[in-house]
């Protein structure tokens, strides 16, 4: 088992040029033995902050610490932390073990031991057989594994992961995502993982902090960016979304217009502010019959449905506004387009954001 | 791929026009007959004893070689370095400095030769061998640049980024990553600055003489003084050699084609 | 509003390759990398340049005497026009007979395009003077070709060597390959389902050639023939063997100049003027091109 070391970041920022900032000001504490993963479209700025961590991008301004100990001036090659590259970084004139052994020759340590460590790397990717092979002979899959063993070989106090499963095939991400999770719980390793697919980082993360134009917007569970996203950015950049304008009221109503009001249980909030109230595609209902006729804020007109096999997407237009709807397939109506039909949400699985 | 046969045979055509004329120095290097005259009247190897044994000739192609050594290794210390410079870090004179690197390439070898043929001489330097080389070294040194920028140019550098995280400091990971990764462009480079030398003619004309005169110049010569058909021999050897070399190339592509990966399963 | 899908795509394109910043790996200051290059041409290139350029306004007088004798003589003037009409025809030759060859090194390919571009690497390693002393065998008194020429029945033996025919035509000959390989580094490159798209939209195979490879083929043609004709106007050995002694190109009448007349202002003048030419044209070649790309 490696030592699981926490990692510090305090005000790090990052600017190319004057006045724009890569990375503008992050603060983070990951704790020792989590998987955290940094989210973001690209030009966010995760990778730019991955960089630093490593040491190949010099901070601008703020500090970077590990278990306390502040690296910034520490040479990359000095600061013990395993890394994934995005192409794998592969030494091309090595063979797979000597790739994997690399690091341990770095740190002069005696052959028996490092053939051993080499062998039990190996194994724990599931590439005992491939010591011996080029590495240009394996394919893209089994490229990764080995850079991971690579990255785990010398134990070392933290693992950077930069999009490393964006060159496989879906089929084979999925299994590596597993596989990767795996790793993680039995070395007990902290994990930071960059990536700019969300579904990956719900999938695999014990907490995500989603990055945008150089700054964190959140830091949560999975469960807590996805159900209670603080910005309107992390709302719609995890999971699908339905983002409605509106007014607050008394008592937690928030008046969403041609919508009509909606009951959000948020007494705390001060009536007349202005918010977007999220509502998830799959916390709406739909069904065939058509509403009564006091409640035409619940009409849906349909312009469009998607079969995606296990649920549909159905597209509509309610009082002008844009609607997303989920659908389990079992439960779908036969409407066509053009139809209309009624629509409700639990107000209670609403989220306000922007108060 | 639609291709109108006539193209195809005008293509061989030319091919068969470009190499065909070389290809007569070969029966010409055989030839008895004492000046140029083709078909040849008779067949000995006499002339290519005379290049084995003559030291008019012998001598030159020594010089040659020893010169092509000098240039290929002085070429290559200077650079070498110089295109890392180039390839991989911003300097001030680095506009300047790319110019002057390539301008070599660009003079015309005879207003070199009028140039080191005055300079040299006051230096006295002129038809001695440090002196060829030294000329020759700064005409094999773009040579040597072009190459070995173009290979960093398609050096993917995360490999050293990795090596770096892995614990290698920098020396190391030049000499365990990316040393070993170009070396075979290092190879090219020194061969074309082997072969530049050893193939220039005019400024060799110029300034290589007496001891340290160079095959080419020699060649030169002996066209202008009585057509000597040892010429043909050595041509024919130098072809042989050109032959040899790309022939080797492309049975080493042959091989590496048939011999497949091994394991695509992912 | 916020109906943005979330984007699944794969990552684009490989990383960047910028040096990280503020970390370099070898050394910080890259003078110790470009000083001894930078040293030695200087010393050893720049210098003897330098030299030319002065004696050209100092022998046998200060003064731009030697380049007044030049534009003044009609003998020098014709050594000029015949140089640059030469290196044109030379250029435009090669290029037609280039063409083909890359052409169908680069759209076909496989083994008849290795084949070809291995016999041209053939001609472009032999040295010149190799192959100036093939074509003086051939063009000779005694050769093939003026022997063809009896037998025809031309009368008297025609003189083919030692005139400005052969110096351009050996030029030409030994040029090709220059020309086939900076024709075929653009050629390679053109995408093939270009011209696919073009049949399928109806252009009948000479108009899509036309249309769509030609056009793209020009960046290699310029590439080839800029390169061909710059070195054909510096060019010394072939013009000076079975080139015309009376109709000299301007290399070799720096050579003559230089050896025998020993007049050593003029010679550095008529380079000078040779370079001005050379220098010239790859100005303005880098303008538009950027000068390593001849090279690619």
């Amino acid at each position: 088992m490696t030592t699981a070391r926490s990692l510090c970041l305090r005000s790090l920022s990052k600017s190319y040029m004057p006045g724009q900032n890569a990375v503008d000001g992050i603060d983070l504490d990951i704790r020792p033995g989590e998987f955290i993963s940094f989210l973001g479209p690209s030009g966010s700025g995760k990778t730019t902050t991955l960089m630093m961590i490593a040491g190949f991008e010099r901070p601008t301004a703020g500090e970077i610490s590990i278990a306390g100990r502040q690296i910034d001036a520490v040479a990359p090659y000095d600061r013990n932390i395993g890394m994934v590259f995005q192409n794998y970084a592969l030494f091309p004139h090595m063979s797979v073990a000597q790739n994997v052994g690399f690091p341990l020759r770095m740190r002069r340590t005696a052959r028996a031991e490092a053939d051993r460590k080499i062998a039990t790397a190996l194994a724990m990717v599931g590439l005992a057989d491939f010591a011996g092979r080029a590495p240009k002979a394996l394919s893209g899959g089994q490229q990764q594994r080995v850079a991971l063993a690579r990255a785990l070989v010398f134990e070392p106090d933290l693992v950077l992961l930069d999009e490393p499963l964006g060159a496989l095939d879906k089929t084979l991400r999925e299994q590596m995502q597993v596989e990767l999770k795996r790793i993680h719980r039995e070395l007990g390793v902290t994990m930071i993982y960059v990536t700019h697919d969300q579904t990956e980082a719900m999938a695999m993360s014990d907490r995500i902090a989603v990055f945008n134009h150089g700054r964190i917007e959140q830091v949560g569970t999975p469960a807590e960016v996805y159900f209670a996203p603080r910005t309107r950015f992390v709302a719609s950049f995890i999971g699908d979304s339905n983002l409605f304008d509106g007014r607050t009221g008394a008592d937690g109503v928030v008046d969403l217009g041609p919508l009509g009001p909606i009951a959000t249980g948020r007494r705390d909030l001060a009536p007349g502010q202005s918010v977007s109230v999220l509502v998830r595609p799959e916390t709406i209902r739909i069904s065939a019959q058509t509403p009564a006729a006091s409640d035409e804020r619940r009409l849906l007109t349909i312009e469009e449905t998607v079969n995606y096999g296990d649920s549909f997407l159905v597209l509509g237009k309610s009082g002008g506004r844009d609607i997303r709807i989920r659908v389990p397939s079992i439960d779908m109506p036969d409407l066509p387009r053009g139809a209309q039909c009624a629509f409700d949400w639990t107000a209670s699985r609403a989220h306000v954001i922007g108060a | 791929m639609t291709m109108s046969r006539s193209t195809l045979v005008l293509a061989v055509l030319v091919v068969v026009l470009l190499a065909g004329p070389m290809f007569i120095v070969v029966p010409m290097s055989f030839s008895t007959a004492p000046s140029l005259e083709f078909p040849p009247p008779g067949y000995w190897l006499g002339y290519y004893r005379r290049v084995f044994s003559d030291p008019n000739w012998t001598g030159p192609i020594i010089n040659s070689f020893l010169i092509g050594l000098g240039t290929m290794v002085l070429s290559m210390l200077l650079g070498v370095p110089a295109s890392f410079a180039l390839a991989r870090h911003q300097f001030r004179l680095r506009a300047v400095f790319r110019i002057i690197v390539l301008m070599p390439l660009i003079v015309p070898h005879i207003v070199m030769a009028l140039g080191y043929y005055t300079y040299f001489g006051s230096l006295g330097l002129v038809q001695s061998m440090p002196g060829v080389i030294l000329a020759h070294a700064c005409l094999s040194i773009p040579v040597v640049v072009l190459t070995v920028t173009s290979a960093l140019a398609n050096f993917d550098r995360r490999v050293e980024q990795a090596a770096a995280n892995l614990g290698a400091r920098p020396l190391t990971t030049f000499r365990l990553i990316t040393f070993p990764i170009l070396r075979p462009a290092f190879l090219v480079a020194a061969l074309f600055a082997f072969i530049h030398s050893f193939d220039e003619t005019v400024i060799a004309i110029f300034i290589s003489g007496r001891d340290s005169a160079t095959l080419p110049r020699q060649m030169y010569n002996s066209f202008q003084m009585e057509a000597d058909p040892a010429i043909s021999a050595a041509s024919s050897l130098l072809l042989a050699a050109v032959l040899a070399v790309i022939g080797a190339r492309w049975a080493a592509a042959l091989v590496k084609a048939r011999s497949k990966p091994i394991g695509a399963s992912p | 509003m916020a109906l943005q899908l979330t984007d699944t795509t794969a990552p684009a394109t490989a990383a960047p390759r910028r040096v990280p910043g503020g970390w370099t790996f070898f050394v910080r200051a890259p003078f110790i990398l470009y000083a001894p290059a930078a040293m030695f041409l200087a010393a050893f290139f720049l210098v003897p340049l330098g030299l030319v350029v002065w004696t050209s306004v100092s022998e046998p007088e200060l003064g731009l005497g030697n380049y007044a004798e030049f534009f003044a003589s009609t003998y020098d003037l014709g050594v000029l026009a015949r140089t640059f009409r030469t290196a044109l025809i030379v250029t435009l030759a090669s290029l037609v007979f280039a063409y083909p060859v890359a052409y169908v090194a680069a759209r076909k390919g496989g083994m008849i395009g290795a084949f070809l571009l291995g016999v041209v690497a053939l001609s472009f390693w032999t040295s010149f003077l190799v192959r100036t002393y093939a074509w003086m065998v051939i063009l000779g008194a005694r050769g093939p070709v003026v022997g063809l020429l009896v037998a025809l029945g031309v009368e008297p033996a025609p003189q083919l060597l030692f005139t400005t025919f052969a110096a351009t035509f050996a030029m030409a000959h030994m040029l090709v390959p220059f020309m086939v390989l900076a024709l075929y580094a653009v050629m390679r490159r053109i995408d093939e389902t270009h011209m696919r798209a073009a049949a399928s939209l109806g252009a009948r195979p000479w108009r899509a050639f036309a249309t769509v490879y030609l056009p793209q083929s020009l960046p290699g043609v310029l590439n080839g023939a800029t390169l061909v004709f710059i070195t054909c106007l510096g060019f010394y050995v072939t013009p000076t063997l079975i080139g015309s002694p009376q109709d000299k190109m301007i290399a070799g009448r720096i050579g003559q100049e230089m050896e025998q007349l020993l007049e050593f202002g003029a010679a550095s003048a008529t380079s000078m003027i040779l370079l001005a030419a050379a220098l010239a044209l790859f100005a303005l070649y880098d303008r538009f091109f950027g000068i390593e790309r001849m090279w690619r």
